[in-house]
């Protein structure tokens, strides 16, 4: 598991979340701090995280006060697949994240699978 | 079944709650994502349309791998609201999944507290979400 350096600020927050308010027009892009991880996230991995950014920064959060780890999900070296696990802290609606999130990564073209995809944690 | 998920999780609670080691925090991380599997397992197969298998099946990929995919990939319309929670628990699930590799199979790497109360906390969302609305009563609202 490889940690990205970010700060972890604990939050407590009532999320509206939902995909139809995940798809209301953008009032401003902030993707978050740029990850400061020794791999530099692929294209399509920052597309994901900017995707997460952008939810949380609609809901008052910030993708630089959470802690983020890029992990490998397999057990197989040759295994590729990656998951960002954004923590967000104790007292945010995490369900309500993960499934908010979902919009505004298809509005993107992005396809969340098990190969690439973030999850919201507490 | 004679146990449900929830019996399940309220056992991972009782380990983790006692936990005082790294092979209580593995076990209670296993137990609790096997309560997850099993509540995200009953809530899709309720589902009016399963999801998408892959192109492996569940003898190839297995049972586990099978069941985050087609969550991944729902056979229903996006205008359904299982549509939306389907991937919620994809994603959810296939955590508690990561956490449960590691738990069970990766004895070089450290397992501490926090793993386990982030796995515990993943799981008891994935089965309160999967409780809370129930595939069918969705199916017999939107009907």
């Amino acid at each position: 598991m490889m940690e990205i350096a970010l700060d972890y600020a604990r939050t407590a927050h009532a999320l509206h979340t939902t995909p139809q308010h995940a798809l209301l027009p953008e009032g401003g892009r902030a993707p978050g701090a740029a990850p400061e991880d020794a791999r530099c996230p692929t294209d399509a991995e920052a597309a994901h995280l900017n995707a997460a950014a952008e939810l949380l920064q609609r809901h008052g959060l910030s993708l630089s006060a959470c802690s983020v780890s890029r992990v490998r999900q397999g057990l197989d070296v040759d295994d590729d697949a990656v998951s960002y696990v954004i923590r967000v802290g104790a007292g945010v609606d995490i369900y309500a994240l993960n499934e908010a999130v979902t919009a505004l990564q298809l509005v993107r073209g992005l396809s969340p699978s098990a190969h690439l995809d973030v999850v919201f944690q507490s | 079944m004679s146990v449900d998920a929830g019996a399940v999780l309220r056992c991972a609670a009782v380990i983790a709650e006692a936990a005082h080691g790294e092979a209580n925090f593995r076990s209670a991380i296993s137990r609790c994502y096997f309560a997850a599997f099993h509540a995200a397992y009953a809530w899709h197969a309720a589902l009016p349309t399963p999801g998408y298998r892959g192109p492996r099946g569940p003898r190839e990929a297995g049972r586990h791998e099978t069941l985050v995919h087609q969550l991944y990939h729902p056979g229903l319309p996006a205008a359904h609201p299982s549509y939306w929670r389907s991937i919620a628990l994809a994603r959810m699930l296939n955590r508690g999944r990561q956490l449960r590799l590691l738990a069970d199979y990766r004895t070089d790497v450290d397992i501490d507290r926090t793993q386990m109360a982030e796995a515990l906390v993943n799981s008891l969302v994935i089965v309160r979400q999967c409780a809370s609305q129930p595939s069918q009563e969705v199916q017999c609202v939107t009907l």
